[in-house]
């Protein structure tokens, strides 16, 4: 079937017609040793068209000098520092695209990441949510915590129900609702809680095309009792709704 | 082999827990499988978290609860049995001395509902990434050339 009339067929099929705008949204608090790396790795991606947003949680090292290399690709946002929840919903707020992907400032996609994923999205016109699998990368500093964990399950390639891993219609954001603000460690796995909530269609690509890396300062590492804490309060008020309970605040 | 002098200790590297109005939440970190023990359960996690012995958890459980010792032992010994084989904690000897006292039961105490371990694996895929990984440091392993440069 020629071009054009197969993107006739589709459009009045529901299918995407044209390529849409993807926002690639990066948030970062103090990341200037990675966040090079992060952007280059968008620019990189085979899929157009894309916008990029920076969303800058009240950094204090370099993070702004390193972003002023990028002034002309790059759309740079700051708040002062409220948390990687407030921080997320920043760039999405100011997002143009009909789909909205995230990069942590310190994880990295492989440049067919948002192609595969969109691929996807014209193959299956009911999806809503596409993620990938992740791999973790350590830090060549920490060649023996690698080595610790190397046959590990977690160590292994893992369906990626992150936010760096995520290639989601921006309209599923007006069903779901926001980030939760008030998290700051477990706010992407309640997301992905509500969204199994409320039955949105989610499909996990088998392919690694993002990788999250590990270094001294991952912020689960900094603050491994907070965090893991707050993944049980989180797990707690998905059972309470299920149960039919009042669902503790997850503050 | 668990017995009255046993102790259980949470593995926690391998588990977050938190008690939550009175509900002990558990996740395995390695594998997104979560637990939920409620009311007598919570109580029992508490108890598990001080490093008391099973002996004394009895106690505590009689001391707080309308069940007989008997009762209280029988559903202890199930529940630690499930937490072993579920891989939360681990089990020791407490080592010799007299057994503790008797606690003396309470004219107040509450309605006994046996303790009971719930297990979920419908959330695996959605905590097999984000979570802290288990037995992740504070403070990292450095490689001695990464901390000279």
């Amino acid at each position: 079937m020629p071009a054009r009339r197969r993107a006739e067929a589709a459009s009045l099929t529901g299918k995407i017609p044209v390529d849409p705008l993807i926002s690639c949204i990066v948030p970062v608090y103090n990341g200037e040793r990675f966040v090079a790396e992060a952007l280059e790795s968008i620019l990189a991606q085979t899929y157009r068209p894309i916008e990029v947003i920076v969303a800058d949680d009240g950094s204090t090292d370099g993070t702004a000098a390193v972003l002023e290399r990028y002034r002309d690709r790059v759309r740079v946002l700051t708040q002062p520092t409220a948390g990687p929840a407030a921080t997320r919903n920043l760039g999405l707020r100011a997002a143009r695209g009909e789909f909205v992907a995230f990069l942590d400032a310190d994880d990295l996609w492989r440049q067919e990441k948002l192609s595969r994923q969109m691929a996807r999205f014209r193959a299956r016109p009911e999806l809503e949510v596409s993620v990938t699998h992740v791999q973790l990368l350590w830090v060549a500093g920490l060649r023996q915590e690698a080595e610790h964990y190397q046959d590990h399950p977690r160590a292994q390639p893992v369906p990626g129900f992150s936010t760096t891993a995520l290639l989601a219609r921006r309209a599923v954001f007006e069903r779901v609702g926001l980030f939760n603000p008030d998290l700051w460690f477990a706010d992407a796995t309640e997301w992905f809680i509500r969204a199994r909530e409320q039955a949105v269609v989610v499909e996990v690509l088998p392919e690694v095309l993002v990788f999250h890396r590990m270094h001294e300062s991952n912020l689960t590492r900094r603050r491994t009792a907070a965090s893991g804490e707050e993944f049980a309060r989180v797990v707690k008020a998905s059972l309470d709704r299920r149960r039919g309970r009042g669902a503790a605040p997850i503050t | 082999m668990i017995n009255l002098n046993s102790r259980l200790t949470p593995r926690s590297d391998d588990i977050t827990a938190s008690i939550i109005d009175g509900e002990a939440i558990i996740v395995n970190l390695s594998t997104g499988v979560y637990y939920s023990m409620d009311a007598t359960g919570g109580e029992l996690w508490s108890m598990i978290e001080e490093g008391r012995t099973l002996r004394e958890m009895v106690e505590g459980l009689v001391a707080k609860y309308d069940a007989s010792p008997e009762q209280a032992a029988q559903d202890l010994d199930r529940v630690a049995g499930e937490l072993v084989k579920e891989e939360m904690v681990t089990v020791s000897e407490a080592g010799g001395g007299e057994p503790a006292p008797q606690v003396p039961a309470s004219a107040a105490r509450s309605p006994y509902v046996p303790p009971v371990l719930n297990v979920y694996r419908d959330m695996g895929d959605l905590l097999a990434l984000d979570p802290p990984m288990p037995g992740l440091r504070d403070i990292p392993w450095q490689d001695a050339g990464e901390e000279k440069g």
